[in-house]
């Protein structure tokens, strides 16, 4: 093979229940993650399409896709915060490995990442009920 | 030794062992080593034989080493600072006085987009990636950067596309339209020449640099980390570096398009800007502004790095609240993308609409408090060096924070209208680039000067630099905001004595001939002390992270062993520990560095790195050949494609490491 760039073997622990261990870590890495992307995600999202389709409901005379929309990325952002808090309860339980720490502050991250999107959603949806829909569009 | 340092199974002249004083360190794993200077003379010679740039003028352009494109960087990047600081103290001979005649209308143009375009493109990204690609190897304890190769490309397309911009002032090709270049002002019809052109062109040209960088410090950053250096170990710096990076890669492509349509629209008549045909002049707006309102967060985020890194070093202590500086820097980034529309409170979009980006507007005071309030727990009762780089970071909170409170004011829609395109607008954004980039890149002078050259700086020069840049820049700028709401318009060449503007004009220029003298104090410093500073040693300011665990300047290696981390402050931990763990088994006969998975920096593999060639540079002169050939036909992006790609089969030809195996 050409080896290129030499990857080798891995190091990680051979033993059949350290690879067991290793394996769920692998696992359990990813969850706090998705604190990191949902919250980000769900508040790019109601921002981004909200705005865009404000001149449509212009048009249509109503309010009601932007509620669904805000329902929809409220409930990404609780998909992402219920994920990191998961990871972070668990990341008390795991008292011996010496990874505790990094998980346990990427569950933190994760978590407070997707409270500030929440917030934006909030004062962003706030925001709007002091404005008609079609303010500001002249026809 | 055992072979979880070499997991191909290679040994043959590692230059591993237990061969240092003193017991293993217990309890850690096997590919750790204990002892000091566990490499032996001969083996560290072989070693710097092996990751040597080869001298020589011809041999300059073949260097791929992380620490001398990240110099070049920083210095090419200071160039430009200079030159564009040149032309601002031209601008403001030019408003010193009503009715002035130092520069005409359509030079004033020219100087105040040059100015613009190159103080945001050529000098305050540059110069961060120059920090990040410099120091950040240093800090994760790597040997070099991931891809040296792409490295040396990124440096020679900036090194060209600045040089050619600034070459067009004296030509009298200069573009004029601005430093964001708004449509259908910089459409053909109304900037016939080639001013516009050599702009959209110059904008590829750091866009194709700045991507490059992104991609290689991300994957240096989580893959070639020393042992040990978990995500939660990192040096704040790095996660800035980190998060910078990220910014670039979903930034700079939206700036990519609006800059290939714009080239289109004026080179093979297509009208995606022009209204008349069904175009839109505000996709520019958004294009553009998607790119560069984070942008100058790119420029901010590497910044707030560099002040955590000074704060700790100089208050001795680890810094308050790792984790949520963490979430502040990740969460400036994230909002930062949500606020784009706020330069167009004035362009007649629907108020709802609006509402959204003044809420998310407000919102980023949110992580910068965060942020405050974590360097002022750690300083709180801290025993606090003052030194010139910390003077500077003092400067920095002082300067950062009042643009931050204009930066509130201004994102609110109805204080907004009134001021925009005034003064006031031009002293808020200067607050924040000049108290969020140069004063941290200052600080950052000042503490790594040392690590970079072997030698301090002077430090009385820099206590007087310090003092006169902070003075001037007041003076400088903090009239401009009175001028603002005075009425004064930005981009003007010259005003009528009766506005009665006259006067805060004159304490501006004044400021700015006190801010140049400040700046050229540093220079001159810098330059002074590179022959007769006082020998600086390793670790002068007493330092936590690994730059300061190798000499000044860094071997060519970076570290005779690479380091095993157990805190975030390895080299703290160093100075207590009788022994201190590095990585055993590498090779010295060719370029490893060992890669760490990217959670918990375990080793898992060892990758062999590349070293000098020529290509990337000849690479990039085509490249570079290709994008200036566009702005007189579209032939040249044909041509250009076929030549850069018979240029990267050279330089991506196999170079067969096995062989040697
Ligand atoms: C250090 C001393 C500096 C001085 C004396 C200075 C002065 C000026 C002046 C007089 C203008 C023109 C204002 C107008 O006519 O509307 C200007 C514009 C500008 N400056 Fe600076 N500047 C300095 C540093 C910087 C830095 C460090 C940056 C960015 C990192 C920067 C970015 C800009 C930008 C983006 C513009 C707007 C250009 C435009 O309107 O298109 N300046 N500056
Ligand atoms: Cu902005």
């Amino acid at each position: 093979m050409p080896d290129i760039f030499h990857l080798g073997r891995d190091t990680s622990p051979k033993d059949g229940r350290e690879k067991v261990r290793a394996a769920q870590e692998g696992r359990e890495a990813l969850t706090p993650w998705l604190g990191w992307v949902c919250g980000p995600a769900a508040w790019a999202l109601h921002q981004g399409i909200g705005y865009a389709m404000v001149p449509w409901l212009c048009d249509l005379g109503t309010r009601w896709p932007y509620h669904l929309l805000t329902v929809v990325s409220t409930g990404l952002c609780m998909v992402g915060a219920w994920a990191a808090l998961h990871a972070l309860r668990r990341s008390g339980r795991v008292r011996s490995e010496r990874s505790e720490g990094r998980l346990r502050m990427m569950a933190l991250v994760g978590l407070m990442l997707c409270a500030a999107a929440l917030t934006g959603i909030a004062i962003e949806y706030g925001a709007s009920f002091w404005l008609s829909v079609c303010a500001g569009i002249d026809r | 030794m055992t072979d979880a340092t070499a997991p191909d199974g290679t040994r043959g002249r590692g230059a591993g062992g237990a061969r240092g004083h003193g017991a293993e360190p217990e309890g850690l794993p096997d590919y750790v080593r204990g002892g000091r200077d566990g490499l032996g003379e001969a083996e560290l010679a072989e070693l710097e034989r092996t990751w040597q740039s080869p001298p020589g003028f011809l041999a300059w352009f073949t260097h791929v080493n992380h620490t001398n494109i990240g110099r070049r960087f920083i210095i090419t990047s200071l160039v430009f600072f200079a030159l564009a600081g040149l032309l601002a103290l031209a601008m403001r001979l030019q408003l010193a006085q009503p009715l002035n005649d130092v520069l005409g209308p359509e030079a004033y143009n020219q100087v105040m987009t040059v100015h613009g375009t190159a103080m945001m493109f050529l000098f305050a990204i540059p110069a961060m990636e120059g920090a990040a690609i410099y120091l950040a190897p240093l800090m994760v304890g790597a040997r070099d950067m991931a891809f040296p190769r792409l490295n040396a490309f990124g440096y020679y397309v900036y090194l060209i596309g600045g040089t050619v911009f600034f070459l067009s002032l004296p030509f009298g090709l200069a573009p004029d339209a601005g430093w964001f270049n708004y449509v259908p002002l910089s459409s053909k019809e109304f900037s016939a020449g080639y001013g516009i052109d050599v702009w959209t062109t110059m904008i590829t040209f750091i866009e194709v640099s700045a991507l490059t960088a992104a991609v290689e410090l991300i994957v240096t950053i989580l893959k070639l980390r020393a042992p040990g250096m978990s995500l939660d170990r990192m040096p704040i710096f790095v996660w800035a570096v980190l998060v910078m990076s990220f910014m670039i890669l979903f930034a700079m492509p939206s700036v990519i398009v609006a800059s290939a349509l714009l080239m289109m629209d004026r080179l093979v008549d297509t009208a995606f800007f022009d209204a008349a045909l069904g175009g839109s002049p505000l996709l520019w707006q958004h294009l553009f502004w998607f790119f560069g309102h984070p942008e100058v967060y790119i420029i901010l985020v590497p910044a707030l790095g560099i002040v955590t890194s000074i704060v700790v070093t100089f208050t001795r202590r680890s810094v308050f609240g790792y984790a949520a500086l963490v979430l502040a820097i990740v969460g400036i980034g994230m909002v930062s993308f949500g606020l784009w529309v706020h330069h167009m409170y004035t362009t007649g979009l629907p108020l709802m609409g609006r509402s959204f980006f003044m809420a998310a507007s407000a919102m980023i005071a949110i992580p910068s408090g965060v942020q405050v309030y974590c360097w002022i727990a750690t300083m709180w009762g801290a025993r606090v060096r003052f030194a010139t780089p910390m003077l500077f970071v003092l400067g920095f909170f002082a300067i950062f924070i009042a643009g931050g409170l204009t930066g509130v004011m201004v994102a609110s829609v109805p204080f907004d209208r009134q001021v925009h395109d005034s003064y006031f607008v031009v002293a808020h954004f200067h607050y924040v680039l000049v108290g969020g980039s140069v004063f941290p890149l200052l600080a950052g002078l000042y503490y790594w000067f040392p690590k970079a050259t072997g030698r301090m700086m002077s430090e009385r020069a820099g206590r007087w630099s310090c003092g006169l840049v902070f003075v001037g820049f007041n003076l400088a700028f903090f009239p401009m905001h009175q001028l603002g709401l005075e009425g004064m318009p930005r981009r003007v060449y010259t005003y009528l004595p009766e506005t009665g503007w006259t006067l805060l004009n004159q304490l501006a220029t004044a400021g700015s001939a006190i801010l140049a003298l400040g700046f050229a104090i540093t220079l001159a410093n810098a330059a002074l002390s590179l022959r007769r500073g006082a020998p600086a040693g390793d670790d002068p300011w007493d330092g936590p992270t690994l730059e300061w665990a190798t000499t000044s300047p860094p071997l060519n290696c970076n570290f005779a062993r690479q380091a095993v981390v157990q805190s975030g402050n390895p080299v703290w931990d160093r100075r207590r520990a009788e022994v201190s763990a590095h990585v055993g088994g590498l090779r010295t006969d060719r370029r490893e560095t060992i890669v760490t998975t990217v959670l918990d920096a375990r080793p898992h593999a060892v990758q062999v790195l590349p070293g000098p060639t020529p290509w990337p540079f000849v690479s990039a002169l085509v490249a570079s050949a290709a994008f200036l050939g566009l702005i007189f036909t579209p032939w040249a992006y044909v041509l250009g494609f076929f030549a850069a790609f018979v240029t990267f089969v050279l330089w991506f030809w196999p170079r067969r490491p096995w062989r040697e195996d």
